[in-house]
């Protein structure tokens, strides 16, 4: 209880405390001992006092008893009226009679009459005020009597009150001077102690950090002064970062509010326990329904959602929290009025430290119009499939057309040439004779028509039939090729003077008809313009343009002119007279086209009167890649 | 006529390649007896024995069909697959003689079961040698299925 006292007490009062407890019990200790001490050695000085006093009477008083000498016994005992304290003495023989009586003269006969039988013998008694003493007689060893002398204590007594007061006065006086310096000391003690309290009061109470206590002292209490401003200082700067991260975190809520609001997102929260949803004013609206009047559980929230929608959104909710995947949805929402729109909603499952699932938030935003696009979209993506399958279709249908086209062309307009060409010839053969030149003349100038747009015929045909046909690539030999057109071409240059220049041509990767189709073309065309060359040259050779290999064909003949280049390869285009060399016109527009299905490019120069020569691309086959590198390398 | 042995069919619609491949076949003496159908349904009644030809007795067939594509009523194509799918008929030969150079037409037709396929020259002088030459190797050099041949088993 005292402890608790002490505890509660202000630490002022509490230094003083202690420091009066420690110095009082200090004080009295040593006043008590002082004053028991010499109370004790008056008592022994008293007690020896008054037993040589009894040793002395009794001595001097033997001759008395022993002779029953009233007086003398008397004259001993008054010898004791020297000392003022002995108040009483008397002799006693032995049985009991009284021999002699001392009584102090100022004192009344009842007075002091000491009950001596109650003494021990040779013993002594305190009582309140009085000091008794009896003793023996002896003689010879016998006891022959006793004496008794009674003293007053009192004086004694006022010796040693006189002790307690001055002990006392001592006592108070050493207490006083301790309380003085206790409570200076202890001001220097709390003093800082205090400040800190009052300091920290005023802190809690305004919440003003940046008060200072003084702290410019060497010992703990400067250390603690110290250490209370850096932690004041500490704390200030806290709460500095604190409330700029605050303001921070206010002004991102803002914005995230703005942004929310311009984009018309409401925000919801739902509480999985207790089947809770709280939202914001703006996701009301977006249900069709008044601000702040959105459902408070899931169910409510349910019964908004289209009927074809709920199930599916109760189970990607259910895949949210359970799987701890991104809520991210679409549905359609009911409106009071019966319109509906649609929403788009994307959340997060939050849980606890166990991992299990508490709430969920999110946003909620109006998607009608991009839906509604998508709509529009799958509508006109539906509707140019459509188109696209009705154009394919068409398409299909003009290409069935221009078969059965090519089909006539080659069926029907061959036949009336036949004919003319036939009927032409039996009436040269069998009735050649009955006719004149002039008439034999025309009917050469009727066949030779007739052979000529029959050959126009065909080069149509294969014209349009590389269109639609498919390339059917393998790796090619160019030089087999070569070897191979040059025995069909034969006959053309049989009896001329032709040197072939034939390089060592690589692999190509191509269809093989087609290509020997190109070189066909190109080959017959050089035999052709050479015709009027002593010796022709004809060469067949790669090439490298910017790294690329290239193939060409190369004559010696009648060239033509580079202003007429970009019509050599269209279809009917001729750069010489019929009858200087004949042709249709659609041979290089076939190999042009050859050559671009192949992905290729091709190009000629020429110079009139000169040569011409055709150069083309090729995909090299792989495996002939060295192969052309080699040649190329060896001819620069 | 029924009397005489025809020794080619030539089903051909249009006249000028009749007569062209008529004086072909005459000029060099090929055949004496030639009959010319002027569309598939006449060719196929003529094998046959039907409406016209019923008195034409089916143990005499042509020894060669010339058989041309592009025909009124019947196709050459429709001719030739009733032909090759009548067990009296399948076995006469039958040349396709056409100015088609279709690939489809060349696939088709001897799938159908065609003997030979030639195309008919836009040359007037190639197109009377490769007559020649196919009367030669038909009428001359083949040997022809023998009577038996031509019974439904």
């Amino acid at each position: 209880m005292s402890h608790s006292l002490l505890q509660n007490l202000p630490i002022g009062r509490k230094l003083v405390v202690a420091t009066m407890l420690v110095t009082g019990t200090a004080l009295v200790l040593t006043c008590l001992g002082f004053v028991l001490f010499d109370i004790s050695k008056l008592r022994q000085y008293f007690v020896r006092f008054l037993q040589i006093q009894s040793e002395m009477v009794a001595s001097n008083s033997v001759s008395a008893v022993l002779f029953e000498d009233s007086e003398s016994a008397n004259a001993t005992l008054a010898s004791l009226r020297a000392d003022p304290q002995i108040t009483f003495a008397q002799i006693v023989r032995k049985g009991g009679r009284t021999l002699a009586t001392y009584r102090r003269s100022d004192l009344a006969e009842s007075e002091y009459l000491p009950d001596l039988s109650a003494l021990p013998s040779d013993g002594f008694q305190f009582s309140q005020d009085r000091f008794s003493i009896s003793r023996r007689i002896l003689s010879e060893g016998e006891p022959i009597g006793t004496l008794y002398i009674q003293a007053d204590a009192r004086e004694m007594y006022a010796r040693m009150k006189g002790y307690g007061w001055i002990a006392l006065i001592i006592l108070v006086t050493a207490c006083a001077v301790a309380l003085w310096v206790s409570m200076r000391v202890q001001r220097v003690v709390s003093q800082p102690i205090l400040e800190l309290t009052e300091a920290a009061r005023t802190i809690s109470r305004e919440k003003n950090y940046s008060i200072v206590v003084p702290a410019d002292r060497d010992d703990e209490l400067g250390v603690l002064g110290k250490t209370f401003n850096e932690m004041l200082r500490q704390i200030l700067t806290d709460m500095e970062a604190r409330s700029r991260a605050e303001e921070a975190l206010r002004r991102n809520e803002e914005r995230l509010n703005l942004a929310l609001r311009s984009a018309g997102m409401g925000t919801w929260s739902w509480e999985i326990e207790t089947d809770h949803i709280t939202s914001d004013e703006y996701l009301g609206p977006l249900y069709g329904l008044a601000p702040g009047q959105f459902p408070q559980n899931f169910e409510g929230f349910a019964r908004l959602l289209h009927r074809e929608d709920r199930d599916r959104v109760e189970q990607e909710v259910a895949r949210s929290v359970e799987h701890d995947v991104e809520y991210n949805t679409e549905y359609a929402v009911i409106f009071p009025d019966g319109r509906f729109r649609w929403i788009a909603a994307r959340g997060k499952t939050h849980r606890d430290e166990s991992n299990r699932p508490v709430r969920m938030t999110g946003i909620c935003w109006d998607v009608n119009d991009r839906k509604q696009a998508e709509e529009e979209i799958r509508k006109l993506n539906a509707e140019l499939e459509g188109r696209v399958e009705q154009r394919t279709a068409e398409l299909v249908a003009t290409n069935k057309e221009l078969e059965a086209f090519t089909y006539s062309v080659s069926h029907d307009l061959r036949a009336p040439l036949r004919h003319v060409d036939g009927f032409a010839r039996i009436l040269v053969e069998d009735y050649g004779s009955q006719l004149d030149p002039e008439a034999r003349r025309y009917l050469q100038r009727v066949q030779d028509g007739t052979r000529q747009m029959g050959q126009l015929v065909d080069d149509l045909l294969d014209l349009t039939r590389l269109g639609r046909q498919e390339l059917r690539r393998q790796a090619t030999g160019v030089n087999s090729m070569v070897n191979e057109v040059m025995a069909q071409l034969q006959q053309d240059f049989e009896g001329r003077q032709i040197e072939w220049k034939i390089d060592r041509l690589p692999f190509v990767d191509c269809d093989p008809a087609l290509m020997k189709q190109v070189f066909s073309n190109l080959l017959s065309n050089a035999v052709k313009f050479t015709r009027l060359r002593e010796k022709a040259v004809i060469e067949v050779g790669t090439a490298d343009l910017n790294g690329q290999p290239v193939v060409f064909v190369r004559d010696n003949g009648v060239g033509f002119s580079m202003k007429y280049a970009d019509k050599l390869f269209g279809v009917f285009q001729r750069l010489h007279r019929q009858e200087d060399f004949e042709g249709t016109g659609v041979g290089l527009a076939t190999v042009q086209r050859i050559i671009h299905k192949h992905g290729g490019k091709i190009w000629a120069e020429a110079e009139l009167d000169k040569g011409a020569t055709f150069y083309f691309t090729l995909s090299i086959a792989a495996e002939s890649q060295s192969t052309i590198e080699e040649t190329i390398g060896g001819k620069s | 006529m029924s009397s005489t042995e025809v020794e080619i069919l030539l089903v051909e619609d249009n006249p000028a390649d009749a007569d062209l491949a008529l004086h072909a076949l005459r000029r060099d003496h090929l055949a004496n007896t030639i009959h010319v159908a002027r569309d598939g349904e006449e060719a196929l009644d003529f094998l046959f024995c039907r409406g016209p030809h019923s008195q034409r007795s089916p143990d005499r067939q042509p020894r060669l069909v010339l058989l041309d594509l592009k025909l009124p009523k019947v196709d050459g194509m429709e001719v030739l697959r009733e032909i090759k799918n009548n067990p009296r008929t399948k076995v006469i030969p039958v040349v396709i003689l056409t100015s088609s150079r279709e690939e489809k037409d060349v696939v088709n037709g001897y799938q159908l079961g065609v003997n030979a396929y030639i195309q008919k020259p836009v040359d007037f002088e190639q197109f009377r040698e490769s007559i020649r030459q196919l009367g030669m190797f038909w009428l001359v050099v083949n040997e022809p299925p023998p009577p038996n041949a031509f019974q439904a088993k």
